[in-house]
């Protein structure tokens, strides 16, 4: 009986063992939802370029010549006989995030990890438009045969279009007491080249399901019908084709225009992207949001934000047209009024960019 | 009972069999607990308990620093101990115990066991967990189990949908062939599997790591592997990493760097056409869509202990004609179509809110079970006592 008993349970082990494996599954799956604050990454592999990210360089400093992967620059900080090397380095997305990436760097400094809740403890906050910064100061050992203290300070930096930017130095403590006020300030000196990390970027600065930019250049909207008072932005942001400003009786409006690769991250994400941005709650459908269509090939979103009590009610207009492969997004934002005087030159100037005669 | 049915049965019977088992379960919680020294307790769980056999490490019993012991041997996990104890107890019942009033406190005590058994095995195999990550007047379609990855490889050329090839994590480990499935647009090829990583810059990373990728996003980057999350080190969970190896009709497509930590997919383009690819957390896709309105996280006046985590959500379900706001809070999931949503993190900044979505068909059946096991135990010993109450003549 024993034996059998014993028998049984051999076989039940090394039968049964062994089963769990999972198998290649294919489906379709609904397209994400837009990430809201900072966009869709652009990867080398799509073409797209990483924004650009201008400083002011503090003095006593010097950019150290040589390129390397992921290292965007490398500074000499001077302050008397005492120097230091200041690193900054951009990855995309927001490269695991912020606790991940500090204790990547307590790491370094063979400090113990840290959990979620006590992140905003070791972090100072800053920001500037969209930019979004944390500066870190910390104090561990460096490792190695001397083991010696190792002090880090840091700043990781969200651009709020598809990168992680990330200062760093790290040295002696003593050696880094002298540069302290100046890393921090040229972390907090950090700005999109072209004003993107202004809080009123276009289709795609700032906000939104950006499958990278398309990429143009100023021959892309020869033939565009653009109306005499609309000024045109001559240092838009990098992942703008043009912008400008116009400005009538009712107020100030801004047009912007976007080519993103492919469908842009599709109609219903980028629909309730700018309902969020006007405060609208999202709509479930395409069908739940009246659209219209001009010329045939462009779509139309006229958008009016909940009125507030202010008097002045937000309003955007957005027309997609899909254009070589890409998708044109024209938008129109500034108060109800001052939009309502500008529609018809935004419909000329929808109707002139989807033409197939004047962009062959 | 034929006799030949009870001479095949019997020693499923056998009172010997139980005290083996309890004394194999026992063993069995005890090696694994110490692997959760090293383990996270949800890998321990798949591999001791939720498994038909398990390899133990002898490493485990004795700590490292005293001596430095190689070798594992195999041993029945808990669906294997937890089966025959339901069987010896069922088998026991059928031909040892009587069914009279005597026994009917053990007979509903032990009902209450094999309840219990059941229930386990039911969550086991059909309870599903993962998180729904939705920002702040965004929304989300589908659930993420945070103790599992897949390399995905989308094709998102339709305006209106992904066509999505996953490979689940189960057959990314086992690495070395080339993967090939005539769904999947090119071979892959998994070079080194990290289960748990971190990942580098060039010039930060350890001395003898260099960048393996030739292509993508992660070309500079060096990836790491480190040992697994196990919940008291700060880590909470694994972030898998891997080089991997692509080609088409035998052409190379370089050696990518997939990683958990790499947000956004990256473009590989085959025959001009692209396809995402990205490792990721499994998903699970929802027939509704969860938005989330507003996301609070009090904090009480003048401290930063926090008071209340809310999240006001519009559900949305089309098939079920549903469109509604709820608000989640700590202690008031929502339980919707068999799920219940718990209020349980949130993105840093308070961007975001990050529930937890369960769906455990056997949720009921330990609270069952607890009852029958309490009232089988009363009525067992109310019977004896009254039983000695009535000799004594008290």
């Amino acid at each position: 009986m024993w034996v059998r008993a014993c028998l049984l349970l051999l076989f039940l082990t090394i039968g049964l063992g062994g089963c769990e494996r999972d198998e290649i599954q294919a489906y379709q799956a609904p397209k994400d939802a837009p990430r809201i604050g900072l966009a869709t990454a652009a990867t080398p592999a799509a073409g797209a370029r990483r924004p650009e990210m201008t400083w002011t360089v503090p003095k006593g400093w010097r950019q150290l010549p040589g390129e390397r992967a992921m290292r965007v620059a490398t500074f000499e900080a001077t302050s008397g006989a005492n120097t230091v090397e200041v690193a900054v380095s951009a990855f995309p997305g927001r490269a695991g995030g912020l606790l991940s990436n500090m204790n990547r760097w307590r790491g370094q400094l063979n400090l113990d990890p840290i959990a979620q809740d006590d992140v905003s403890e070791h972090l100072t906050p800053f920001s500037k438009g969209n930019l979004r910064g944390f500066v870190l100061d910390m104090i561990g050992r460096g490792g190695g045969n001397n083991n010696a203290p190792k002090r880090m300070i840091g700043a990781i930096i969200e651009d709020g279009v598809s990168m992680t930017w990330f200062v760093k130095a790290m040295d002696e403590p003593s050696k880094l007491d002298d540069h302290k006020a100046s890393i921090v300030g040229f972390a907090q000196s950090f700005r999109l080249a072209g004003g993107a990390n202004s809080a009123s970027g276009g289709a795609g600065a700032g906000q939104g399901p950006s499958e990278g930019s398309a990429g143009h250049n100023h021959s892309d909207h020869a033939g565009w019908q653009i109306p005499a008072h609309w000024k045109p932005d001559s240092n838009p942001s990098t992942i703008l084709m043009a912008a400008y400003d116009a400005k009538n009786a009712a107020g100030e409006v801004r047009i912007t225009v976007t080519a993103l690769k492919g469908d842009g991250g599709g109609v219903l994400p980028n629909i309730n992207r700018w309902r969020n941005q006007l405060g609208l709650a999202p709509v479930a459908r395409i069908d739940d949001q009246p659209t219209q269509r001009i010329g045939g090939q462009a779509m139309v979103v006229d958008l009016l934000a909940a009125d507030d009590g202010s008097g002045a009610r937000q309003r955007m207009v957005v027309a997609t047209l899909p254009r070589q492969g890409n998708t044109l997004f024209i938008k129109m934002a500034g108060i109800n009024e001052a939009v309502e005087k500008e529609k018809q030159a935004f419909e000329q100037l929808v109707l002139s960019s989807g033409s197939p005669h004047t962009h062959p | 009972m034929n006799p030949n049915v009870k001479k095949t049965f019997q020693p499923l019977a056998s009172l010997q069999l139980t005290v083996v088992l309890f004394a194999m379960a026992m063993f069995l919680i005890f090696a694994g607990t110490l692997a959760q020294v090293h383990q996270g307790i949800w890998t321990v769980m798949r591999l001791y308990f939720r498994s038909f056999v398990v390899w133990i490490d002898l490493q485990l019993f004795v700590p490292i620093n005293i001596a430095e012991i190689p070798g594992r041997f195999p041993f029945p996990g808990g669906f294997v101990i937890g089966t025959l104890m339901m069987i010896n107890l069922i088998a026991a019942h059928s031909m040892r115990f009587k069914l009279t009033s005597k026994r009917a406190g053990i007979l509903i005590l032990h009902m209450g066991i094999v309840l219990l058994l059941v229930g386990e095995l039911i969550t086991a195999v059909f309870a599903q967990e993962g998180n729904m990550t939705i920002d702040e007047g965004s929304y989300a379609n589908y659930t993420e189990d945070i103790r599992q990855a897949e390399l995905a490889v989308i094709d998102a050329s339709s305006p209106d949908y992904d066509q999505v090839v996953v490979i689940p994590e189960s057959i990314l480990v086992d690495y070395g062939d080339p993967i090939r499935d005539s769904r999947l647009p090119f071979d892959v090829t998994v070079i080194e599997w990290m289960p748990n990583s971190r990942l580098f810059g060039p010039m930060g990373a350890p001395p003898g790591l260099k960048p393996r990728a030739t292509a993508g996003t992660g070309k500079g980057v060096v990836a790491q592997r480190i040992a697994r999350a196990t919940g008291v080190d700060g880590q909470n969970v694994d972030a898998p990493s891997a080089y991997i190896k692509l080609s088409h009709e035998g052409q190379s497509l370089g050696t990518w760097l997939v990683s958990l930590y790499l947000d956004d997919a990256q473009r590989v383009t085959v025959g001009g056409k692209s396809y995402k690819l990205s490792l990721r957390f499994k998903r699970d896709y929802k027939p509704y869509t969860m938005h989330l309105i507003d996301f609070r996280h009090d904090k009480f006046v003048g401290t930063q202990k926090p008071r209340n985590f809310s999240s006001l959500i519009r559900l949305v379900d089309p098939v079920n004609r549903e469109d509604r706001q709820v608000l989640i809070y700590m202690n008031n999931p929502l339980r919707y179509g068999g799920e219940t949503f718990y209020q349980s993190a949130f993105k840093e900044g308070d961007t975001g809110t990050i529930l937890q979505v369960v769906r455990n068909p056997g949720w009921l059946l330990p609270y069952i079970s607890c009852t029958l096991v309490s009232v089988g135990m009363l009525l067992h010993f109310g019977l004896n006592l009254t039983k000695f109450v009535r000799k004594v003549g008290l």
